[in-house]
């Protein structure tokens, strides 16, 4: 019987270290400038399902210092994702983006909205969500003593109010990050030079406009070997699937 | 008669005169005519539109000029002269339309000419012919097809000078072209025949509608003897060998037709029409530079295929260079059948700002025939380090300091910390989950307490009934003057606490009619003594001996109250 549970717990022990292993490995294929390796290393951890802000970080890396500007694109866009506030991230998405061929100008949106988009990229949905509940349990709790008699007077009805206020706010938030993450499905071109053509085929179509690696898309639909992408500022157009990479 | 079949005279004006001739009317395919156009008295050639002749006639060659001028009588004609020579496209009755054209200025329109083409038949000569031999009949689109035509013969022949056809629906690249007729024997069935290579031309097939190997048209002289000679008594059968007549035929190749494969889908992104074999690689003239210093950036193209067919994916250089466009050079392998060359191209480029620089990767996918699948190459992208130039060192001296100069940008450092990477994608948030169960238990909660313990909990009213006997005792233990008035606004005030009555002005009878419903007559008649008695206390001296113990009877009423009232 000893044995039997021995194994297993060498076994979960085991799977536990595989991609703590691959990632270890790859942080030291990275420092003797074997970036192919480190590479492989580190996609190979997330075909395993795992992900993790670090290894996107340290995945983008790679990617940037063979210079596959796209990839490099991609990788720090999942780390900014799952980490927002790490400046690490943010510096090294920032140098990426400075390398990339194609400068897609938007109009500037109005300063409210600007800080508003700001506020809510600053955390995750999931750190959203827990916030929110968060504010809520305070705000169960005031509601409670306020029942209770141990807590009087206007003081604490406007206090509630505030709490009542904020958990409706936080929630909103989440809801809109919520459907925002569900409705858009964002890619990076990771090839130079690709053609997006007004139909999913060769032959009659035409060439619409031409996009370079690093630009960002959103894909809204996919057919066979093609995808439809709408660039931010609105352009739309067919482009072979194998040259998007479409965010985790 | 014979050399003159058909004369249309056509005289438009006193002085000029045009005719249209053909040498015959009747021939085989094999053969050719020749259209003359006479105009006499003009002093320019005429000028003929003569596409509608191509129709049923391919024009072998012309227009030939010729210029006649006599005397006659002491006045002067001249004539001037166009000859071409055709040859039928096909058997049967073939017409040449009515020519129209010009001569100095004046319009003419002749008249349509008939001609009879018999058909040659096949097998009736096949001492000379010439064929148009292919490599493959299938191709994909820009793959080479090798041709080569070549004449077979085995009597005596001469061939005039030629020209390859036009090749439509192809890319065309010459392989060999002969300078001087040379032959070599081979032997067909059993034939000895004697074989020249007309000319080798690679052909890569274009987009278009069709794709056919046109047939090359030559003419040679053939001698042959004089079948019908008269007999002459001063000619024997010995002489008949010297006089020999040469005749003119056309000799054509088959046409073939090439059946063009489509390429497999899907097509890589980054295919530009390269088909064969190809090879990039990519190479700067030196390590570093500097600044405003030009160096030159060559890309070469090493393979077999459709060179020169295709370009290159667009370089996009980094915004601090300055690149000239390319120059383009092409070094083609002469020993080989297939098209097999170097293409390079050069770039000059003057970078603009110090740091580090990247030439990026180029790569380029392509078809290769051979194997039938897409395949890629690509270049590794070139780093270079950008020095400042030598003009920039002058000025920065001294004593002033500076602000720290970035030099370069690159990213930071990998993140070496331990990671735990828990379980593979877990979708929600148990935390979250947790914290809102707590928070929905907790706003639930008072209900329930208030059922299981029965205190109204929700209200301000509840929460001053249940301080009700508290408020009074209090009222008891901190009054001060007299112990009767004390005592009986102690009661008033946990009366009106206990039953919510607007004010606590009572007396004796409307404390009667309000506890009434909630207490037993009995201890009603207590309070009310209690009452009364504090009452007279108030306002009639001599009660000393009660005002002792009012206040611990009232205390001890209102618990007994507070007991009973429900």
């Amino acid at each position: 019987m000893k044995p039997i549970y021995s194994t297993l717990m060498f076994l979960s022990i085991g799977l536990a270290d595989i991609p703590n292993d691959l990632f270890s490995q790859g942080n030291d294929a990275m420092i003797t400038e074997k970036y192919e390796d480190a590479l492989q290393l580190y996609e190979s951890i997330l075909e395993l399902g795992y992900d993790d802000a670090d290894l996107y970080y340290n995945l983008g890396n790679a990617y940037y210092r063979l210079h596959y500007i796209g990839h490099a694109i991609w990788a720090y866009s999942n780390a900014a994702y799952l980490a927002p506030r790490d400046a690490d991230i943010v510096h090294n998405l920032d140098v990426t983006q400075a390398r990339r061929i194609d400068r897609i100008d938007m109009p500037e949106p109005f300063f409210l909205l600007q800080m508003y988009r700001n506020i809510k990229s600053n955390l995750t949905l999931r750190e959203w969500i827990i916030l929110g509940s968060l504010i809520l349990l305070c705000q169960a709790g005031w509601v409670f003593g306020l029942q209770f008699g141990w807590m009087r007077g206007s003081m604490s009805q406007s206090i509630l109010t505030g709490l009542i206020v904020l958990t409706l706010g936080i929630h909103g938030i989440a809801v809109d990050k919520y459907f925002q993450e569900i409705r858009t499905n964002t890619g990076v071109v990771i090839a130079n030079s690709v053609d997006a053509y007004s139909g999913p085929f060769y032959g009659e179509n035409t060439v619409l406009f031409r996009i370079n690696e690093g630009s960002l898309a959103d894909i809204l639909q996919s057919q066979k070997d093609w995808m439809e992408i709408i660039l931010i500022d609105g352009k739309k157009g067919w482009i072979p699937s194998e040259s998007i990479r479409a965010m985790k | 008669m014979r050399n003159l079949g058909f004369i249309l005279a056509l005289s438009f004006s006193l002085a000029q005169t045009v005719q249209i001739s053909v040498d015959r009317s009747r021939l085989t395919e094999d053969e050719s005519i020749t259209l003359s156009i006479e105009v006499t008295g003009s002093q320019d050639f005429a000028r003929v539109d003569m596409s509608q002749v191509k129709k049923d006639f391919e024009i072998i060659s012309g227009p030939g000029q010729q210029t006649n001028i006599q005397w006659i009588n002491g006045s002067m004609t001249s004539t001037k002269t166009l000859t071409w020579t055709l040859s039928p496209k096909r058997g049967g009755t073939l017409s040449i339309p009515a020519l129209s054209g010009t001569v100095d200025g004046k319009s003419f329109r002749g008249k349509p000419i008939q001609i009879y083409v018999k058909n040659s038949a096949e097998s009736a000569d096949n001492s000379f012919f010439i064929v148009g031999e292919i490599d493959r009949n299938k191709a994909y689109l820009g793959e080479q097809i090798t041709l080569t035509y070549k004449l077979y013969k085995n009597a005596n022949i001469s061939i005039e000078p030629f020209q390859l056809p036009e090749f439509p629906g192809f890319w065309v690249e010459e392989l060999y072209t002969p300078q001087r007729v040379q032959y070599r024997n081979v032997t067909i069935k059993g034939v000895k025949y004697q074989v020249a290579n007309l000319g080798q031309v690679a052909l890569f097939p274009i987009p278009s509608e069709k794709h056919v190997i046109p047939s090359l048209k030559v003419k040679v002289q053939v001698e042959m003897r004089k079948q019908k000679r008269r007999k002459d008594p001063f000619f024997d059968p010995f002489f008949n060998s010297f006089f020999t007549e040469t005749k003119t035929k056309v000799l054509r190749s088959k046409e073939t037709k090439i059946e063009i494969q489509s390429f497999p889908e899907p097509r890589p992104f980054d295919f530009s029409g390269a088909v064969g074999s190809f090879k990039i690689l990519s190479q700067t003239d030196r390590d570093t530079a500097k600044v405003n210093e030009g160096f030159t950036f060559t890309i070469f193209m090493k393979g077999t295929g459709n060179l020169g067919l295709f370009s290159l994916p667009e370089i996009k250089f980094p915004e601090e260079l300055e690149a000239f466009p390319p120059t383009d050079e092409f070094e083609k392998d002469t020993f080989r059948d297939d098209l097999t060359g170097t293409q390079s191209w050069e770039y000059i480029l003057i970078p603009r700002t110090a740091g580090n620089l990247t030439i990026p990767r180029i790569q380029m996918s392509y078809f290769d025939p051979k194997v039938g699948r897409w395949q890629r190459t690509q270049t590794d992208p070139i780093e270079i380090p950008i020095l400042p130039g030598d003009t920039e060192l002058t000025h920065g001296s001294g004593l002033t300091k500076r602000e720290i100069e970035l030099i370069g940008q690159d990213i930071r450092f990998i993140h070496t910390d331990h990671v735990d990477f828990g379980t593979p994608k877990k979708g929600r948030s148990n935390t979250a989950i947790f914290l809102y169960l707590c928070s929905i238990l907790i706003f639930v909660s008072p209900t329930f307490i208030s059922k299981y313990t029965g205190h109204r909990l929700s209200t301000a009213e509840g929460r001053k009934i249940r301080s009700a006997l508290r408020s009074g005792l209090k009222e008891l233990k901190n009054g001060t003057g007299d112990p009767f008035e004390t005592a009986s606004r102690a009661f008033y005030i946990y009366l009106k606490d206990k039953l919510i009555l607007p004010s606590h002005n009572l007396d004796p009878a409307s404390v009667e009619t309000c506890l009434s419903n909630h207490l037993d007559p009995e201890s009603l008649e207590t309070i009310l003594t209690l009452l009364k008695a504090c009452d007279a206390g108030k306002y009639a001296p001599g009660g000393i001996e009660r005002e002792a113990t009012i206040l611990t009877d009232m205390a001890s009423v209102m618990k007994q109250t507070d007991r009973g009232i429900v």
